[in-house]
Order: C-alpha cells, then structure tokens, then sequence
C-alpha cells in the first residue's frame, strides 16, 4: 500500500517569530494535512504582529497586488504546475467530490481572479477604484478615501473547494490584512493560494496567516475577535450566530449563514428543441458540488406549457441526473445526510399517495431524486441537498409569491431560462422578493467577478470610507503661507 | 461473476491502461486467465495483473513488448506458448501513440504522405504479424476469437484525425477480409468501434469544448467509459456471439445511429 502523505498546509507570515501549535487532520488512510494551530497566546501574538506590519500591505499599489494574485491564479491554473497538480490530486480525497468536478470546478473559480476579473471586482464596489490610493475628488465636493481595515478576520466553510479564496481575495485587494480560519472539511486550498501569493510577491508575506482553532474556544476567539476590524463568518446559521455573539459590537461583522436558491424555467425553454440543454443546465446547477453552495437550487420553478407536462419535465431531469452521476459521481454522503435523505423521501411518498399529480423520480442507489410537486402550496421542504431538487409547475410568475415571503430571509439566487420578453418582468418580481442573485441557468455555481454576495459589497465592506470634506480643504487654503 | 471464459487464455493488447486494462480486469472476472501485455508503464501493468489474481476464478500475468517491434512479438508469443501452450483469444487494442489535440490537429494538406503510410504500418501491421505468429495457436481449436478495437471516427470523423482515422479504417477493412479468412479455421473475428472514450491516457487533456460537440450529438447523452467497451468485448468473447463473425459493434451511445 502507498504511504500517506504528509503535507504541511495554511500559512504563517514569513517574519512571525512568535510559537504556535500544530493540527494534523487525516483524511483516511492517504493524507496527514498539518496546519498551524492557534490558542490564546498564539493568537495575541500573531494579531499583534498582522496589525504591525500591516503598513506593507496599505503601501503596495492595487496594481501590484493585482498583478501578485493574477501571477497565482495563472500558476494555479497551468495543468503542469506542481501546486495545482496538488490541489487536483488531495481535493477529491478531501472533499469527497468527484475527481472530474474538482478538476472542472477549480479552474473556472480560479479564471474569476484573472486581472481583468479583479478590475471587474473594483469596479462593482468604487466608482473610481484610486479612491483606495489616496483621498479623490468626491462627486458632492471634498475628497473621499478607502482606508483599509487593518487586520479582517474570515472563518469559512468548506462546503465547497477553494471557498475561502472569495473573501481572502477581496480583502487583499483594499489591502486589509487578513487571518482566515480553515474548516477541517476544506483546510487545503486557500493556505496553499496564500503561500504562492506570498513567494509571488515578497511584500504581501507578512500580510496574512492562514490558520486553524477550535470552534468555541471561547478565549482564543475572544482575542482574534476582539483585535479584528472585520470578521465574515461564514457556515450554517448556528456556527455564524455563535460567533457573532462574540464578535464585539465596534467591530464590523459580515454573516453569511443558511441561504435558499432556486431556478425558473419559461415554457419558451421547453420546446423540443431546446429541453435537452435546458435539462442539460438545470441538472448541471444541481451536480456541481451536490448542492453545497449557497448558491446552488433546490427548488426548480417551471413555467405550465402545451409542449411538455411537469411530469415529463420531472423525468427528463431525472435522466439527466442519472447519466449525470455516470459522468460525475456524487461524493460519499455521511450517515446524517443519508437519513434527512431518506426521510425527505419519504415524506414525497406520503404526498404522493395523496395527491394523485405528484410524482418521485429517485435513483436507485440514492444517488439523486426529482420530486414534482403541481400544486404550489403544498410544497414543504423542496429538497436535502445532495442531487435532491422538486420541480413545481406554476402558471403566473406572481404565485412563487406565497412560498418567496416565507423564504425572503434566506433568498439567495436564481437561476433562469427565460426568453427576454420576460427577463426583466421576472427579475423585477424576484428581486422584490428578496433574491439578490440573477443568473443564467447553469450558472448558478459560478457567480460573475464582482458578485455582490447575499447583496453585499465583497470589497467594500474591508474598507472604512473616509470624507475629506470640503470645509477643510476650504480652511486649508486660509491657512496656507503660499496664500497671498 | 460468470465462469463464461474460465480457463481460457486471452492476450489483451496494451492492456497496462484505459480500455484495455478495464478489459483485461472484466475478462478476468468473468473467468479468463488474462495475458496483460504493455509497452513501458511495469507498475500500472502490475497492478492490472493484481486486479485480476484477485478475481475468483480468473487471473492475470503481465508481459512487456512492443507492438510495433515484430522481434518483440514473436519473444511475446513465444512466451506465451511455452506458459500455458494455447491461446483462445486476443483483444487487439495496442494504442498507437497519437495526439487527441482537436484544437492543434494538422489540415490534410499539411500532412505528408508518410505520416499516413507509417500510421497504417504502427495501427495494422502489428495485427497482421500477431495473427501470423499466433495462428497455429488459434487454429489448434474451434472457435477461437479476436476482437480488434477500432474508432467510431471511422464511420463518422466527427473530429478528423486524418492519420489516425484513415489507419483504423484500414484496421477494420484488415479484420473483415481476416474474418472471412479464418471463419472456416475455426476463428471468429469481430470489431468493436468506441466512440469517444472518458477518462482515458489519450483523453485526459481532451478539451471540455470537445467532449461537449460529441456529447450533444450523442442519444443517450454521456461519453463512453472503458468498461462500456469491456462489455461489448467480452460480448465478442463469450459464446453469446458464437453466429458473428465479420461484425463490427458501436459503443458511443447512438452517435453513429443510421
């Protein structure tokens, strides 16, 4: 049998002197990954140190570090580099996700932090991005300035690879600091990005750590959050409410919690013509990641039509999930999601022994399951992740109404296959809803550069804006010995 | 499993990945004592062999010779004969090593004359010296078989592989007139024609571009894998295919449907 491997992941600044501990997490019997540990100590030394040497970071030009991180992703991306084959090679073995997902998934993450992807991001947040330079003209008169947060603090999930490399990013560029906590189902990917960022680009190596602590110990938490300017939490709504409630109320936090998305399909998609690759798509938004996602469906809304009925839709998608998994394979799910799996199985059954228009596709092995549902207001839970979706008829955009008001808290994206005559219409009625995401079906995985995550602003919210007003500049000129 | 090939001896071609060691891991499941010949790669050859000493009644021995050095044939088949004295069957599916690049491929004008005449010599004359040095083996018995792996481009050169393609449609002409050869020497010869198969060594860098054209195209809406093809192998093998000699098999999930 092949020895396991042992591979030292996350990131410590290059200068921190301080001591810390270690972590190893195993995965089976292929893979030790070991991170840098925090405690107490550890963590006061090392916000300590990001806070002092934070001045490399704030005097390096965005162009510069534009450039690092656009030198990474290209390394990251080249098939051959040894980082990247890495990433391929212990994702899946982490993850569980399926080689060709992982292999698929990276890449096109990866090209949303390309240089002209990052001006994208700048340009969604700053209507003059130098404003993160130095103060600029203000359109209502004075000057304007985004100062970065010192140090921001990010604790991800690892629900889907490389997740992290989001929020790490975008700190980056408004140059905060930042220390990240890995989650133990995802540890590997943004220490590594971090590392190669920093051999890119000797400026930045003391801008970050990439770290790991135990959830709830209660004292090294209260130090890191505590010296943060920032922290975004991200997981499921308890992990991110725990946090918050030691998150300081002067300090910035950004809660990205438990969130439900879904899909339209117009019956102008539906045609015999284009259901193939209208399936093709809606299927594609499903296999990716299992559903992980925030951003992923569980609930797919299709338009009544005379071309094809719910229950022909329900089939079809059921074939395509099924020829799906022969391509790729659903991970390895744990006993937990197994059972809430079959329990919402189950309770498709009973509605289906009651209601004699619905209808359960579902895999043989449990591998994925279509449930159709024609009557909007009986739809309960709409799916358990993990390839399990239910498809609901409707025929007047306005009747989603009912379910979108008890859902409006956790409304994330959506995704369309909708003609143009329509895509306005319905996207006005989804936003008013509370959807803050509109994509094109079979895109929901891969948010555009600049993607205002659950209606945030990604890199708006490391900066505190500063105004410059115009009574100083005013008394300024008063004061000035060239004033004659 | 079955015992539908037990005890027989079956040399599997290039059998150290992809298709052919998914043929030679099913044969053996299926009863078959399975020769794993290979070019370079011992470890992933050995492995092979592993799988198939694992199976219940089937088994595996792997042996390295190039399939376009005739000498290195004729030690192969030597070996062969000494080991075990007989030969039922052979999966001719030696890969010649050429360069899926559908984005790079050369126009045919570009392309000289020799570049075809030596695909030809790499993808056809290694069966032809094979056939020769194996014969009396074959013929010893009745119904012995060979399965000859071609392409679907072929039939329909969806991507033109000129080199590649006009090789195995001379592969195939190869095996039919074979056929009609040996069908009275107790030999059945048949072709079984993979579309695009994924994931294999010669796919791996496939562009997504590429295997999306084939799999729109394609009824039943996925690429092949290489145990699709081992099926239709062990098809070809077994004495469910006793009548059929001459015949050719699509494995591409209807793409070539007429």
């Amino acid at each position: 049998m092949a020895e396991k491997t042992l591979y030292s992941g996350g990131y410590i600044p290059k200068d921190f002197q301080g001591h810390y501990e270690e972590i190893d997490f195993d995965f089976g019997d292929k893979l030790t990954l070991r991170l840098p540990r925090l405690n107490k100590e550890s963590s006061r030394e090392l916000m300590t140190f990001l806070k002092a040497r934070h001045g490399q970071i704030q005097n390096l030009s965005v162009a510069k570090i534009i450039e690092a991180v656009d030198k990474t992703i290209k390394q990251l991306l080249d098939k051959e580099h040894p980082l990247r084959r890495l990433a391929q090679q212990w994702l899946p073995v982490i993850t569980g996700y399926d080689e060709e997902v992982i292999r698929l998934g990276l890449t096109r993450y990866l090209k949303r932090f390309e240089a002209h992807q990052l001006h994208r991001f700048l340009s969604a947040d700053f209507a003059d991005p130098a404003v993160l330079e130095g103060f600029r003209p203000g359109v209502s008169g004075g000057y304007v300035k985004a100062q970065a947060m010192p140090v921001s603090c990010h604790i991800w999930a690892g629900n889907v690879p490389a997740l992290g490399l989001w929020s790490f990013i975008s700190a980056c560029l408004v140059k905060s600091s930042s220390i990240g906590k890995v989650s133990a189902a995802e540890p590997l990917m943004t220490g590594l990005f971090a590392r190669l960022l920093a051999e890119n680009e000797p400026a930045l190596a003391n801008a970050f750590a990439v770290v790991y602590w135990q959830g709830g110990e209660e004292e090294t938490e209260k130090t890191i959050y505590g010296m943060a300017d920032v922290v975004a939490a991200y997981g499921n709504n308890e992990t991110v409410e725990k946090i918050r409630q030691k998150v300081p109320i002067t300090t910035r936090f950004l809660p990205y919690g438990h969130k439900l998305s879904l899909s339209v399909i117009a019956g102008e998609a539906l045609d015999h013509v284009k259901i193939g690759d209208t399936l093709r798509r809606a299927a594609k938004d499903i296999v990716f990641y299992d559903q992980q996602g925030c951003y992923s469906p569980q609930v797919i809304f299709v338009e009544e039509n005379d071309a094809i009925s719910l229950r022909e839709v329900g089939s079809m998608l059921a074939q395509q999930l099924a020829r799906d998994e022969k391509r790729y394979g659903r991970r390895q799910l744990s006993f937990g999601e197994e059972s809430s799996q079959r329990q919402w199985i189950g309770q498709c059954e009973i509605e289906m022994m009651e209601r004699d228009e619905s209808e359960l596709f579902v895999s043989r092995e449990g591998a994925w399951a279509v449930f159709c549902q024609k009557d909007i207001g009986r739809l309960g839970v709409p799916g358990t992740l993990n390839r399990t979706i239910s498809v609901v008829s409707f025929k007047n955009i306005e009747e989603l109404s009912d379910f979108l008001q008890k859902m409006r808290k956790i409304l994330q994206t959506a995704g369309l296959a909708v003609p143009t005559e329509k895509l306005f219409a319905w996207s006005e009625f989804l936003a008013n809803e509370g959807i803050s995401r509109i994509c094109g079906l079979g895109e929901m995985t891969l948010p555009q550069a600049g993607w205002h995550h659950d209606g945030r602003h990604s890199l708006m919210d490391f900066v505190q804006m500063v105004d410059l007003e115009y009574s100083a500049e005013q008394q300024g000129v008063l004061y000035s010995t060239t004033t004659d | 499993m079955t015992d539908l090939l037990k005890d027989q001896v079956i040399l599997v071609t290039g059998a150290s990945s992809g298709i052919g060691a998914e043929t030679a891991r099913q044969l053996a499941k299926h009863g078959a004592f399975v020769i794993i010949n290979y070019l370079k790669n011992h470890e992933q050859a050995k492995k092979v062999e592993e799988d198939c000493n694992q199976t219940t009644h089937g088994g595996g021995w792997c042996i390295a010779a190039d399939m376009t050095d005739a000498a290195a044939i004729g030690q192969m088949v030597e070996d062969i004969q000494l080991e075990f004295g007989r030969l039922d069957g052979i999966v001719f599916n030696a890969a010649f090593s050429y360069k899926f690049d559908a984005q790079n491929r050369p126009y045919p004008w570009h392309i000289n004359w020799d570049e075809y005449a030596k695909a030809q010599k790499q993808i056809v004359a290694p069966l032809h010296a094979l056939l020769n040095l194996t014969l009396e083996m074959l013929t010893k018995k009745e119904d012995s078989r060979v399965v000859v792996v071609s392409s679907n481009l072929v039939k329909r050169p969806i991507v033109t592989y000129h080199t590649y393609n006009v090789g195995k449609a001379a592969l195939e002409a190869y095996g039919r007139n074979m056929a009609n050869e040996l069908g009275r020497m107790g030999v059945r010869v048949n072709t079984v024609v993979p579309g695009m198969v994924y994931p294999t060594k010669a796919t791996a860098d496939t562009k997504e571009e590429t295997k999306e054209l084939v799999l729109a195209q394609t009824p039943l809406g996925r690429l092949a894998k290489a145990e699709d093809v081992a099926d239709a192998v062990l098809f070809f093998l077994s004495p469910y295919s006793s009548f059929l000699t001459g015949q050719s098999l699509y494995v591409d999930g209807g793409l070539t449907n007429q």
